[in-house]
């Protein structure tokens, strides 16, 4: 910096100062976009959350109790259709 | 002992007696209850301006020992001890030493802010807050944080020029124009500790004057045409092509990258940067270090900010703050400012002489750092115009880029300078 007038660092400090910040965002810009490109390919989805079974389906009756109240209608009206059992 | 003695030796204890023989305290008292006004009535950054208010009135009551004692350029500090000037090389003495000749505020400065250890930690806290997400969606947009440091450097040229400051406290008053108060208050302690009162109380005056500063510069540069460009238009018009399928990737690879980068390219900026990308990484990793995120975004920060503002108001003596120094760091920090928005704005024209996607100038004023603040009102000013033009996110791009610019800057001129 010796043998510099103030006036001549000040306006070397514009142009190097203003360069430096330029070419870093400049490379961040584009190496961001480099770094995207690269995720895309590599790790295209978001990690999958682990869901429970929610907890407000319907629990399914066992078969054999289904059976047994399909025949149990059956008794009592000969030829009904049982569409749906739930708890 | 008659009552006389007595009475004059009470008048020798209290404070009046050294107020009489230098009524200038009397105005470092009003800017004291100045800054309490505006911080409490008016909201004007708080959290910052009411430590520097109480600090600045701890200091300039005498026989407190409350103020900060300026280490000259031979790390010599020369301060009254009883009724005896004493000179002693600051650097050299412990710090119960320094608590103990000097008093408890110049233990604190000399420890914490001297050594440039705070704003780096309130950096990371920053960091630990920031979204990194508008930036990777409109990376293009970022390079207006780059335009808007034009602030800094145009201000450090008029500032030597006008001889009234030296190439390092030009350097000092020019980063007011980053709009970052950890960044500002850091180059000062590097380049010209002895202007740190004024300049981090310009920078953070200026930082809550945002809403009517933008406002005035967009008046100036832009057409209300210019303000009408709908930046959700523009982008149905010419999609983006790069679509970010994963976030939540980008955003912890994101910080990693760019404190390898600064590191290498610019590394008197690495404590800045290097500590806000730190803060960011462990607030984007999630819930493995979610503690200390919560910590480096809030008790940590807290805790820092409190020191920062106490003894940056400390530093506001009489003999440090009333000079004609002051009243350039005002103005010049202004100016720093303003040029830093029109910086953005005005590349933001020349890009949409050249591009056919034309982006609305008032992202580029959003350059200059001051987060959130810049995008808020800048979306205000759009929003005014026509209500559904929202334009918050792209402004957070170049906002956010902002700091980074703002940092960098400062790392090449506390390269060059010191």
């Amino acid at each position: 910096m010796e043998g510099l007038t103030s006036m001549q660092i000040a306006l070397m400090l514009m142009f190097i100062g203003m360069g430096t910040v330029f070419i870093i965002l400049l490379l961040i810009i584009n190496l961001s976009k480099l770094m995207i490109m690269v995720i895309n390919k590599v790790a295209p989805e978001e990690a999958p959350v682990e869901k429970k079974i929610a907890a407000s389906a319907p629990a399914q009756v066992p078969a054999n109790i289904q059976a047994a109240i399909k025949a149990a209608i059956q008794q009592v009206a000969p030829g009904a259709v049982v569409t749906k059992i739930t708890k | 002992m008659d009552i006389s003695t007595i009475f004059e030796k009470l008048y020798e204890m209290t404070a009046f007696s050294n107020i009489a023989a230098e009524p200038a305290y009397l105005i470092m008292y009003a800017l004291g209850f100045l800054f309490l006004y505006l911080g409490i009535a008016k909201h004007y950054e708080p959290l910052l301006l009411i430590p520097i208010a109480i600090g600045i009135l701890l200091a300039n009551f005498p026989g407190g020992e409350m103020g900060v004692f300026g280490a000259d350029g031979d790390g010599m500090v020369h301060f009254m001890k009883d009724g005896v000037m004493v000179s002693k090389p600051v650097f050299e003495m412990s710090l119960p030493e320094i608590a103990h000749e000097m008093g408890l505020m110049n233990m604190i400065y000399y420890w914490l802010i001297k050594t440039g250890f705070i704003p780096p930690v309130i950096f990371m806290g920053v960091g630990a807050m920031t979204d990194f997400g508008p930036m990777l969606r409109n990376l293009k947009l970022a390079i207006f944080g780059a335009a808007a440091q034009l602030g800094i450097f145009s201000v450090i040229l008029v500032a030597v020029g006008s001889g009234m400051f030296t190439p390092k406290e030009a350097g000092a008053l020019g980063i007011i124009g980053g709009a970052d108060g950890p960044t500002a208050i850091y180059t000062t302690i590097k380049l010209a500790p002895h202007l740190l009162g004024p300049i981090a109380i310009a920078a953070y005056s200026y930082m809550a004057l945002v809403p009517v500063i933008i406002p005035f510069v967009v008046k100036l540069c832009c057409t209300k045409k210019e303000l009408e460009i709908n930046m959700k238009e523009q982008d149905k018009l010419y999609p983006n092509t790069l679509q970010i399928k994963n976030m939540r990737v980008a955003k912890i690879i994101f910080p990693i990258f760019v404190t390898v980068l600064v590191a290498i390219i610019v590394p008197s900026a690495v404590s800045l940067i290097g500590m806000l990308m730190f803060g960011n990484l462990i607030k984007e990793i999630g819930s493995d270090t979610s503690r200390i995120a919560e910590t480096a975004s809030g008790a940590l920060m807290n805790i820092a900010t409190i020191f920062l503002g106490l003894s940056v108001g400390a530093t506001m003596t009489v003999e440090s703050f009333l000079n004609w120094q002051t009243i350039g760091i005002v103005a010049g920090g202004f100016c720093a400012f303003a040029v830093s928005i029109a910086g953005g704005i005005l590349l933001v024209k020349l890009f949409n002489v050249f591009s056919k996607k034309k982006i609305n100038p008032l992202v580029g004023a959003c350059g200059l750092s001051a987060v959130p603040m810049a995008s808020r009102v800048a979306n205000e000013i759009a929003t005014k115009i026509n209500p559904k033009n929202n334009i918050l996110n792209y402004c957070m791009s170049a906002n956010i880029s902002g700091v980074i610019g703002s940092a960098v800057a400062a790392g090449v001129l506390i390269a060059f300078l010191r």
